[in-house]
């Protein structure tokens, strides 16, 4: 059903709630920090072939460089192109501007120091042992501080509203609490508070629930805002939306435990988190229904409309990881593919085959409007597009194979050695697949790059005209 | 003091939609409840018999602090008529985003008029460029 637009009377204009600037410097230092992090992830691929071409370098050694890859993607990547689209979403959503504008300014500069300051440290060898939280442990309480004054600044306008909130207001404000507790919990408790076994149990929430509580919510509110304004009707089901939204918010914490099945931690505590994961599937079962039935009618948008595109993409490869997540959480299937390549291909997944889609489709939809002018060149986005897409689904199958294999290759007790040898020509495949996500991202930064260039020549013959009409006026 | 969008067509819940949502409801809340009956349970019975079973309290507290937060979510939610015309939001939502569109490309019309006529300032040419 569609709805037209009423009456504009009384309402904040767009320029006084979003600072498009502060939008655009986000999802351009995201773009650049994905590049960096590819670099990283395409270096460790060397050396999965056995070519490392920074061989001897301490600096440079794979490991560190597989830290900048993961923390730079998500903190890097991720964490910035999700503040530029809340700082476009929440105040048009709320018809309020953020707490202070000031301080929007504060947090974007700060955030860049955590970056850079995690990259650096990484590089130096000052990782905390913990996965998905080596930021070294003097950035820790920088990065806490940052997270907490972006609650602040984001909360501040919805905290004013009345009445029935949109699905995405809900998602937003649980993930504005959610990371500022989840990164607190996995940052400080093993490394201060709790050792041993605790440690393990709390290191598993943490890693699930940076995925599920921090990229998650923001990710599901921000498919709930875009993709009703681009089809231009309504979401299918609000009322599903929100069972997916408390879905979430009662599951999810407790799945992170399935990171470490067949450990010490009490077994009970193992089965609660293999019901809650399967549990989630039937959540994210619900969105992907809502999702679906909304496009229903309007499949010619997967063609013609690019940022519809992306987001249906990351869909689709959303529920084939979290079908894959219910069938892996189980005991018998982490005996198989615990340890393995296959989760490796199941990360990348989810963190590019999903959110990275998502955030390339929001920033195709909204660089051309802050510009006020077109893409460059239609082709060179579906080019963009096609190398991205078809990069991913080479290197998560190629990566969920091997995993299998692998499995029952050390289930067979064959030796390591021979399990390696096995893998090197599937790590090539990888490296083939990671060549094609990395020259798609490249193209993009070059499309950006064209497209400013565009927008500022079509800015200064406006202003030419503007000039000359004034002139003989 | 602002609200999201005016209430102009307060809609039920369609004939589909009910049957969907109440069925995904169940299918997450009947699983949910044993799920934490049956762990509360165990967590009962290995604190009785194992002293070192304790260190298990350390994620279980963590859990049941978090959905304790949430119940009261829920519950402030509920008191605040945030589940009352459920499906309403999804329409005034829209129609804010396409008010605030208007809004901007008709302020930005206007102005593009009035430079025309008076042309635009040294200032205002380059803080465009930036």
């Amino acid at each position: 059903m569609r709805t037209e637009p009423t009456s504009t009377a009384e309402i904040p204009r767009h320029d006084e709630l979003v600072d498009e600037r502060l939008v655009r410097w986000y999802l351009i230092s995201a773009a650049l920090y994905l590049a960096v992090a590819m670099t990283g992830g395409f270096l460790m691929g060397f050396q999965l072939i056995r070519y490392n071409p920074f061989s001897g370098i301490e600096l440079l050694s794979p490991g560190r460089w597989r830290m900048v890859h993961t923390n730079g993607v998500a903190y890097g990547f991720i964490a910035s192109a999700f503040l530029g689209m809340l700082h476009w979403v929440v105040p048009r959503l709320t018809l309020r501007p953020v707490a202070d504008k000031r301080l929007s300014y504060f947090i974007f500069f700060a955030w860049q120091v955590v970056v850079l300051g995690t990259v650096v440290g990484l590089l130096m060898g000052e990782a905390q042992g913990l996965e998905w939280g080596e930021t070294p442990v003097w950035i820790d309480p920088l990065a806490q501080a940052g997270l907490g004054l972006v609650a602040i600044n984001f909360m501040a306008p919805i905290r004013h509203l009345k009445g029935p909130m949109y699905v995405t207001l809900w998602y937003f404000t649980a993930a504005f609490i959610w990371t500022f507790l989840t990164y607190a919990m996995g940052n400080f408790i093993p490394q201060y508070f709790v050792n041993g076994t605790s440690a393990g149990a709390v290191g598993g929430l943490f890693i699930h629930d940076l995925v599920g509580l921090f990229v998650t919510p923001l990710g599901w509110g921000m498919m709930y805002y875009f993709v009703p304004i681009m089809l231009k009707k309504p979401i299918w089901s609000h009322g599903l939306s929100l069972v997916g939204f408390w879905g979430l918010a009662f599951f999810y914490p407790l799945t992170g435990i399935h990171h470490f099945l067949y450990t010490p931690i009490p077994m009970f505590l193992q089965y609660g988190a293999v019901l809650s994961t399967i549990a989630v599937e039937m959540v994210v079962t619900t969105v992907v229904v809502n999702f679906f039935a909304t496009i229903k009618g309007s499949l010619s948008a997967l063609k013609d409309n690019m940022p519809i595109r992306w987001f249906y993409t990351g869909m689709v490869f959303y529920f084939l990881t979290c079908l894959q997540c219910a069938f892996q959480t189980t005991l018998t299937f982490q005996a198989l593919i615990h340890f393995s390549d296959w989760v490796v291909g199941h990360a990348h997944m989810v963190m590019y085959g999903v959110f990275s889609q998502w955030l390339i489709g929001v920033t195709v939809y909204l660089l051309p409007r802050i510009w006020r002018t077109e893409w460059y060149s239609r082709r060179m986005l579906e080019w963009h597009y096609w190398l991205s897409v078809v990069g991913i689904t080479i290197m998560a199958f190629d990566l969920i194979v091997l995993g299998l294999f692998q499995g029952y290759m050390w289930a067979s007790l064959a030796p390591w050695s021979d399990v390696i040898a096995f893998s090197i020509p599937w790590w090539a495949i990888r490296m083939i697949a990671g060549t094609l996500m990395f020259a798609s991202h490249l193209l993009f930064m070059t499309h950006m790059l064209l497209t400013w260039m565009k927008a500022i020549a079509e800015r200064k013959a406006e202003a030419a005209g503007s000039a000359a009409v004034a002139q003989t006026a | 003091m602002a609200t999201q969008a005016p209430v102009k067509r307060p809609t039920k819940l369609g004939g589909s939609s009910f049957w969907t949502t109440a069925i995904f409801a169940l299918l997450i809340l009947i699983p949910c409840f044993v799920a934490f009956s049956n762990k509360l349970r165990e967590f009962i019975l290995l604190y009785r018999h194992q002293v070192d079973g304790v260190f298990a309290i350390s994620p279980i507290v963590n859990y049941l602090l978090a959905s304790l937060g949430f119940f009261f979510l829920f519950w402030w939610g509920i008191c605040n008529g945030m589940f009352t015309q459920m499906e309403q939001p999804k329409r005034s939502f829209l129609e804010q985003e396409w008010k605030l569109d208007a809004e901007q490309a008709r302020y930005e019309a206007e102005e593009a008029h009035r430079e025309d006529t008076d042309g635009p300032s040294i200032y205002e040419r380059s803080a465009r460029m930036k």
